[in-house]
């Protein structure tokens, strides 16, 4: 391993890199292998994919948001050119499909109390949100398909619709489950009840907020979609996708939809157009194109329109929170109670609890909070699922409690730098157990913000601001600390050397734009001493891998990386009992360094790839070393690890439109070891951006009837160039101990910090009465209402 | 719907298609002539992903119907090579930026950046955001893709300024 996050950038001239003897180095920046392929067009993602004699699907969905099916009449669709065949939910039913389950509400913290939600792969009964699919036909071209879908007749019975989160929750609401009263799907506490009450009956200041976070869309560029391939010759299913998780929606699909043995279905991602969460589990469409593949004797293909991903992929956020804070005269916190709900949609998605018990695990932040409870509820309502969003939970628990710092702060005229010194968690009380149920292992709170206020200039600003003002225009400040929690659950990778000496990684984790090629032959090729640029690489397919856990919740470096350091290792010790063999010595006496095992007080050598290549001899290589030089490595994140940083904003706002510039953006991040720079700069940038659009316009809206207003790119706001910031990006490194590589998540600290800060630099600009409440996202049209009501503030 | 033989001038070369009157040319590049670097991702003309060049213009193929494109020179992502195959330096400073992440609005974003620099090989990075301003990337921020196009039209400005 480097010794550091050295920024060693490699010049290409033409193709050639020009290699140092360190290229490629596990902590350096090293340029993606991935991106010949995707600079040239070379990229293959599902609507790529054309078998022969492929059909195409197109789905018929209700646009009633709530309603009991009665009849469905497809005769005169059915009489559609090209048209092979429609199916409905009732062949769903007679068929025998299985439901979508949902596998992520936490068992310790729920102890199995939750509500269950049917989730067929058609609906047959009732739909219960605007994109339900009733009916799925089949033809030779997409336009037939789509034609023909329009023809399908849908006779609904409407029933009320619960449109919103607070129309969920409202005292007499229609209920969308009978058996879930009051709409709740769960409600459930965690922290200690007597201790925080304790600590607001000693508190001098008890300070209230509530919070509202917009529902979102991940709106990742390629839309889903889906190829599925029924091979009547070996009664097995092919599927193609967009996904994050082979393997979990090859589980879903066998186990739980089609009923087969896994190793009757085969999953395959090739690239994929982003995720952020979205595609972290299975989805109906992929159920159904596999399934009427074998109905047809065609492959089936099925691509998302635009406005079919806005109105069916799952969303994100969609949240309230309510809750005290309990302060003593220095503004220290004794105690903070919270309750928080979420927005589930019409079921829950299989990856449905995941943001909810984030938010209520992580909502003290990386404050030394001494008490805490916290009541989380989940609610239905007839709008889409909702799933992981970038972030899942902490971006929630982060913007709540630092609004309520900066609320506090305003009620108890302390600076919100201050407030905030005086309550993180101090390097000395690390390893630190929190108030609620995660033990902080590492950290540097304080040196982080430091740092940031540094970078920034903090002390600048007024002379920024006298600047800004004199072009007419208002500047305000706002800083976040925040702290996450990453990687979780196991994972495996795997090493193969083959008959030429090369070696082969193949991971269970699944890159989807992260650069994972990159990263793990940086790493292999630090720990084995052999050629970044020879190293191959294989995800995305569960015929190759033979488990794996995907990638979401900033887990691959972590999980991935530590099994495949666990791999090298295995390869270096089989590797010298081979080398051992053929210079006819003692295991014991043969080192290993950079690619090569040398016998001891000697000159005689033998390279890793020639250990492997012997490995492969056919006759005459001894048995018992086995045949072959390949490696499994284990790993399990338990416990996870703690990213933290602090973040600061700087906004410009013209008084007259009420228009927000994100001027000036400082990061500095604690992810522990940077095990590429370069990258983790992509994954900064990206993630900052998705906190700029939900902090600016993002967010997805239903009218009282369920009808989704925010179904097109012309609708629903998305960061685009000129809303980008100067970043300014810096690192702490504080390694972890929790795993052998020091890393930690590094891909979410923009989603979850960039929201708040830029809220309380809003509020600083246009000097807002009440701190903390400013609502979000911050349209330009409640920043002139805001500065009209408050009157007195002018430029 | 009659179907016709079109002809198309793309990336240097004459290629035939059978097409309908209703077709856009994103389909018929990606299904009928095999050019899938080109991405369909909103097809309403809001993301950019399918941005060609039409005689050096930056267009969006899901806009246009394919019948309407025959007399004109296109160029897609799978043209910005040179005949021996070398990278266009946007290509290459994409590469060395690690501007894409999930590669697929990629394409687009490298079709725009070329008709701007084709247009203007000195632009400041205000031209740079605008001329990207109707292309959508989610990954990236957008930082690394404009440092990029920067980097590419000094690579592209210096390379010219060397006396012969």
């Amino acid at each position: 391993m480097g010794d550091g996050a050295a920024a060693v950038l490699f010049r290409l001239i033409g193709l050639q890199v020009i290699k140092s003897a360190s290229q490629g180095g596990f902590g350096e920046a090293v340029t993606r292998k991935e991106d010949r392929r995707l600079v040239t067009g070379r990229g293959r993602y599902v609507d790529d994919v054309r078998p022969p004699n492929v059909a195409y699907a197109a789905f018929c969905r209700t646009d009633i948001a709530h309603a009991r099916i009665v009849s469905i009449d497809i005769s005169t669709a059915r009489e559609g050119p090209g048209v092979i065949d429609i199916l409905t939910g009732a062949d769903v039913v007679a068929d025998g499909l299985g439901d979508i389950p949902c596998e992520s509400i936490p068992p310790a913290i729920t102890k199995g109390i939750w509500h269950r939600t049917p989730f067929p792969v058609l609906v047959h009964d009732r739909v219960m949100a605007i994109g339900d699919p009733v009916a799925v036909v089949i033809a030779e071209t997409r336009r037939q398909a789509a034609d023909a879908a329009e023809l399908i007749e849908v006779e609904y019975e409407e029933l009320r619709v619960v449109a919103t989160l607070e129309a969920a929750l409202e005292p007499n609401a229609p209920l969308v489950y009978e058996d879930a009263p009051g709409n709740l799907c769960f409600d459930i506490s965690i922290g200690d009840v007597a201790a925080t009450e304790a600590a607001f009956a000693a508190a001098a200041h008890v300070v209230e907020l509530a919070t509202r976070q917009p529902r979102v869309a991940h709106a990742s560029m390629e839309p889903r979609g889906a190829v599925g391939e029924y091979d009547i010759r070996n009664e097995r299913f092919t599927l193609t996708t967009s996904t994050q998780n082979p393997h979990g929606v090859r589980r879903l699909l066998a186990e739980h939809v089609l009923k087969l043995p896994a190793h009757k279905v085969r999953v395959v991602a090739d690239d994929v157009g982003g995720g952020f969460g979205l595609k972290g589990r299975l989805f109906p469409e992929e159920a159904v194109v596999l399934w009427a593949s074998r109905r047809t004797g065609h492959p089936v293909k099925w691509i998302a329109s635009r406005t079919e991903s806005f109105l069916t992929d799952y969303h994100g956020r969609d949240q309230m929170a309510a809750g005290r804070i309990a302060l003593d005269d220095q503004g220290r916190v004794l105690g903070l109670k919270v309750d928080t709900c979420h927005n589930l949609g019409c079921r829950l998605a299989p990856a449905g609890g995941v943001s909810p018990f984030l938010t209520a695990r992580m909502v003290t932040g990386p404050y030394a909070v001494p008490a805490a409870h916290v009541q989380v509820k989940g609610a239905y309502s007839n709008t889409r699922s909702t799933t992981s969003y970038r972030g899942a939970g902490r971006p929630e628990a982060t913007f709540f409690i630092e609004r309520i710092l900066d609320k506090a702060a305003q009620v108890l005229s302390i600076d919100p730098v201050e407030i905030r010194r005086r309550n993180l968690v101090k390097a000395e009380q690390m390893p630190f157990k929190n108030a609620l149920l995660d033990t902080y292992d590492c950290g540097e709170f304080q040196a982080v913000l430091d740092k940031a206020l540094k970078v920034a200039n903090w002390s600048g600003f007024e002379a920024r601001k006298k600047a800004s003002e004199k072009d007419g225009k208002l500047r305000g400040r706002g800083l976040c600390c925040f702290i996450e929690v990453a990687a979780i659950s196991n994972e495996r990778m795997e090493v193969r050397f083959d008959p030429s000496g090369r070696a082969t990684i193949l991971a269970g984790t699944f890159s989807h734009g992260q650069g994972h090629e990159t990263i793990y032959a940086q790493m292999v090729s630090d720990w084995l001493g052999v050629p970044f640029d020879e190293i191959g690489f294989v995800d995305g397919d569960t015929d190759q891998v033979s488990h794996g856990g995907g990638t979401y919740a900033s887990r691959s470096i972590t999980v991935g990386g530590s099994a495949l350091r666990f791999a090298c290792d295995e390869i270096i010790e089989k590797a010298r009992r081979i080398a051992a063999w053929m210079l006819a010595a003692d295991a014991a006496d043969i080192s290993f360094d950079q690619g090569i095992f040398a016998l001891a007080n000697t000159n005689k050598s033998v390279t890793l790839p020639d250990a492997a290549k012997a490995a492969y001899r056919p006759m005459g290589f001894p048995v018992e070393l086995g045949v072959g030089l390949e490696a499994v490595g284990y790993y399990s994140a338990s416990p996870q690890n703690y990213p933290n940083g602090c973040h600061i904003a700087e906004v410009e706002i013209d008084p007259d439109f009420g228009t927000v510039l994100v001027d000036r953006y400082v990061a500095v991040d604690d992810v522990g070891f940077v095990a590429n720079p370069l990258l983790l700069e992509g994954q900064l940038h990206g993630s900052v951006a998705q906190g700029i659009g939900p902090a600016l316009f993002e967010r997805v809206i239903y009218d009282e009837s369920g009808q989704l207003l925010t179904a097109a790119f012309t609708e629903y706001g998305m960061p685009r160039a000129h809303h980008m910031p100067d970043i300014a990006g810096d690192v702490h490194p504080v390694p972890t101990k929790t795993n052998p590589l020091g890393v930690k998540g590094g891909a979410e600290m923009g989603t979850i910090a960039a929201p708040p800060t830029i809220l309380q630099a809003i509020e600083d600009a246009i000097d807002y009465p009440q701190r903390g409440e400013f609502p979000f996202p911050a349209l330009s049209q409640i920043i002139i209402e805001a500065r009209r009501a408050g009157g007195s503030q002018t430029a | 719907m009659t179907k016709q033989i079109a002809t198309f001038k793309v990336n240097g070369r004459t290629r035939e298609a059978i097409v309908e009157p209703h077709m856009l040319l994103v389909d018929v590049l990606r299904d009928h002539l095999g050019l899938t670097g080109t991405k369909r991702a909103c097809a309403s003309g809001n993301c950019g992903a399918c941005t060609v060049l039409a005689d050096g213009i930056p267009i969006c193929s899901c806009l246009t119907l394919a019948v309407r494109a025959q007399d004109r020179e296109l160029t897609t992502v799978e043209g910005l090579v040179d005949s021996q195959g070398n990278l266009h330096p946007l290509q290459k400073a994409f590469i060395t930026h690690c501007a894409s992440q999930c590669g697929y609005c990629t394409a687009g974003m490298l079709m725009s950046a070329s008709a701007l620099l084709n247009a203007d090989p000195r632009p400041t990075e205000e031209d740079v955001k605008r001329s990207i301003s109707g292309n959508l990337c989610r990954c990236t921020g957008y930082v690394k893709i404009v440092e990029a196009i920067l980097d590419a039209a000094n690579e592209m400005t210096d390379a010219k300024e060397i006396p012969a």
